[in-house]
């Protein structure tokens, strides 16, 4: 049970996380880049934190500590797949952010 | 060449170093990946052992089990497991000259089960994952450890040459270019699963200390005393006892009120293992170990009693450094019983895979053009390789399932046993993956990736989907057979294959859509789940 609750809150901080990021913001609201709600982030890590003693408390603290690092990869992962479902091809956040279009980071990379 | 940059030297490193070692670094990968439910798959190879919770759950005797296999072990030492959650039989072994001989019984009425010829998921899987099954100069051990390293410095590395590892920390776009939504994923299972990854690579690292550190012992020890069995004495509590020249004199003592003092000295701690040393002679003695399910720590708790007498005779705990050394080998080995663990596991360790591959066409994507303009092989041949690394490795390990469910049960050919016969599908399967990705390589336009990456994924497909009916034609264990009988082992690993074929699919689709011109590829729809 508190598997499945520090799991959830995981998931709701991770998604905080994200919206606090002006492309993903952008990308789910439609609103312009830079009017995400400031609180968004240090909520979302408060909860990422808030996790743990949860788990510690249901599992005991080698589990407990185990279950937060394995499920909070799992939740911002979910997370991760459920902003790729959103965006679409066209819409305001698919590019590269601030790189120009010409030097895709991969390219650079190469040798 | 030198790089300008310390960025630019790191990418060098990574990019070389994860070309060269990824292919074994997958297969390491995949192998640790199923070995997370090697007990499991050990259920489905070996068919007579599906007992339902309901037959395991009675009363069990040590001397039942002593009753049944001494006959059988003929006079050799002989240890066995008690039923646990995950192997609801009895597993017995012993030596019969140079053979390893392996039965298991039915935890309530004793009788030796059907045996299935097979080294299955504990006997083939896990150990691969760790030597290769390369046993010459422990070269498999090495090239592991090699293998770890190099994940240690390809973490490492990644972690420098990730631009934007925080900007980019959510970001996949399956849409774009095969090369750019690769190289999302690629970071993305790299970085959400690095604790995860960092982890295991150093801990098993750690579990080998004696074969990557061979010096450490003499150094300890000195070289005249047998260091390492000194040191195995003193960590481990190893103890023998010299056989006597005399039989005994009188019929052994219970081993079932031994296990009962064991449980009160362990303070309700089950024993896990008990072996009988020399049975019938007059200095036989027997060795009970704790179980580790309920904890990480892999504890190294041992008792000796004397066989005759049942008087305790050594009582053993490991000492606090080692008892540290045995709780980061419990992170790697996950012993313990915890299923939502256990598959936070399974699923880190996929992540993984995803992770090696997708490095992979990150690296073919971003060379192809160049590589088929300017004539070099480099990409035709890391391809193949890759591709039999990846789809034909998947492929190999079904191979060997189906090979499980095909082969009768006194399989033998040119002094071949069915065990090794199920090997030989594996070996031979992944020969003929590697041989058919470099058949199929992009001969005619060498800047379009190979159709062998559609038609390998398609094969695992169809081998997963095999699988699973052969396992129902085979035993009668159908999903709804297996979920009446509450046989949850059979059934995960029926719906993993099935969930392996779909997502399997999915990613012949995807690829399929890589492989075709550039110019096609507005055409092609691109729903969520591609």
């Amino acid at each position: 049970m508190t598997t499945l609750l520090g799991g959830l809150i995981s998931l709701v901080g991770f998604g905080l996380l994200a919206l606090a990021q002006s492309r993903h913001w952008s990308a789910v609201t439609g609103l312009t880049p830079g009017t995400q709600p400031r609180r968004a982030r240090s909520l979302g890590l408060l909860l990422q934190g808030l996790v743990l003693p949860l788990l510690i408390a249901g599992h005991g603290a080698s589990f407990g500590s185990l279950l937060w690092v394995l499920l909070m990869g799992l939740a911002a992962f979910a997370v991760s797949m459920l902003l790729a479902c959103r965006r679409r091809p066209g819409v305001i956040g698919d590019h590269d952010g601030p790189r120009p279009a010409t030097a895709p980071p991969t390219q650079t990379a190469v040798r | 060449m030198i790089a300008k940059t310390f960025r630019l030297s790191m990418t060098g490193l990574h990019t070389w170093a994860g070309v060269v070692i990824g292919a074994l670094l997958f297969a390491i990968f995949w192998m640790g990946t199923l070995s997370v439910f090697d007990r499991e798959i050990d259920r489905w190879m070996l068919p007579s052992t599906r007992l339902t919770p309901a037959q395991s759950a009675a009363a069990f005797s040590f001397d039942a089990v002593r009753r049944t296999v001494e006959p059988l072990a003929a006079g050799a030492d002989w240890s066995m497991r008690p039923p646990q959650a995950r192997v609801p039989a009895v597993e017995v072994r012993w030596r019969q000259g140079q053979r390893n001989e392996r039965r298991f019984l039915h935890p309530v009425t004793g009788a030796v089960l059907t045996q299935t010829d097979s080294l299955a998921g504990s006997g083939f899987i896990f150990p691969f994952h760790f030597n290769l099954h390369l046993k010459w100069l422990d070269l498999g051990y090495w090239l592991v450890g090699l293998a770890g390293m190099a994940m240690l410095v390809l973490l490492v590395s990644g972690v420098i040459i990730h631009r934007r590892i925080f900007a980019d920390f959510f970001l996949f776009r399956p849409h774009q270019r095969l090369q750019r939504a690769s190289l999302d994923l690629h970071n993305l299972t790299g970085v959400l699963v690095l604790p995860f990854h960092l982890v295991m690579a150093l801990s098993g690292l750690i579990i080998f200390m004696n074969i990557y550190w061979p010096s450490a012992l003499p150094g300890a020890y000195g070289p005249e005393a047998r260091p390492k069995d000194a040191f195995f004495a003193e960590a481990y509590g190893t103890w023998r006892r010299a056989k006597a020249t005399q039989p005994a004199s009188r019929p052994p003592a219970s081993l079932d009120s031994m296990a009962a003092q064991a449980r009160a000295i362990w303070q309700g701690g089950e024993p896990n293992f008990m072996r009988v040393w020399h049975p019938g002679n007059a200095a036989s003695y027997v060795e009970f170990r704790r179980s580790y399910a309920d904890s990480v720590t892999m504890n190294v708790d041992i008792l000796y009693f004397d066989a005759a007498s049942g008087r305790e005779l050594r009582r053993f705990s490991a000492a606090p450094v080692l008892t540290a050394q045995r709780f980061i080998a419990g992170l790697h080995f996950i012993q313990f019983d915890h299923w939502t663990l256990r598959w936070l596991y399974f699923l880190a360790g996929l992540s993984g895979c995803i992770m090696i591959a997708t490095g992979f066409v990150v690296w073919l994507e971003a060379r192809r053009a160049r590589h088929a303009r300017q004539g070099l092989p480099g990409v035709t041949v890391v391809e193949a390789l890759s591709i039999a690394a990846v789809p034909g490795l998947m492929a190999a390990t079904l191979a060997f399932f189906i090979a499980n469910r095909l082969l009768p049960a006194d399989a033998a050919w040119a002094n071949t046993g069915r065990a090794a016969l199920e090997l030989w599908v594996f070996y031979l399967t992944w020969l003929l993956a590697l041989a058919h990705a470099w058949w199929r390589r992009s001969r005619h336009d060498p800047s379009r990736a190979s159709i062998a990456w559609y038609e390998q994924s398609l094969a695992v497909a169809l081998l997963a989907t095999v699988a699973v009916l052969l396992n129902w034609l085979t035993t009668g264990h159908h999903p709804v057979h297996t979920i009446q009988q509450a046989l949850w082992a059979v059934l995960g690993m029926d719906v993993l294959l099935l969930v392996g074929a779909v997502l399997a699919l999915g990613v012949a689709r995807r690829l399929r859509r890589g492989i075709q011109p550039q110019t096609t590829l507005h055409t092609v729809s691109a729903p969520c789940s591609g």
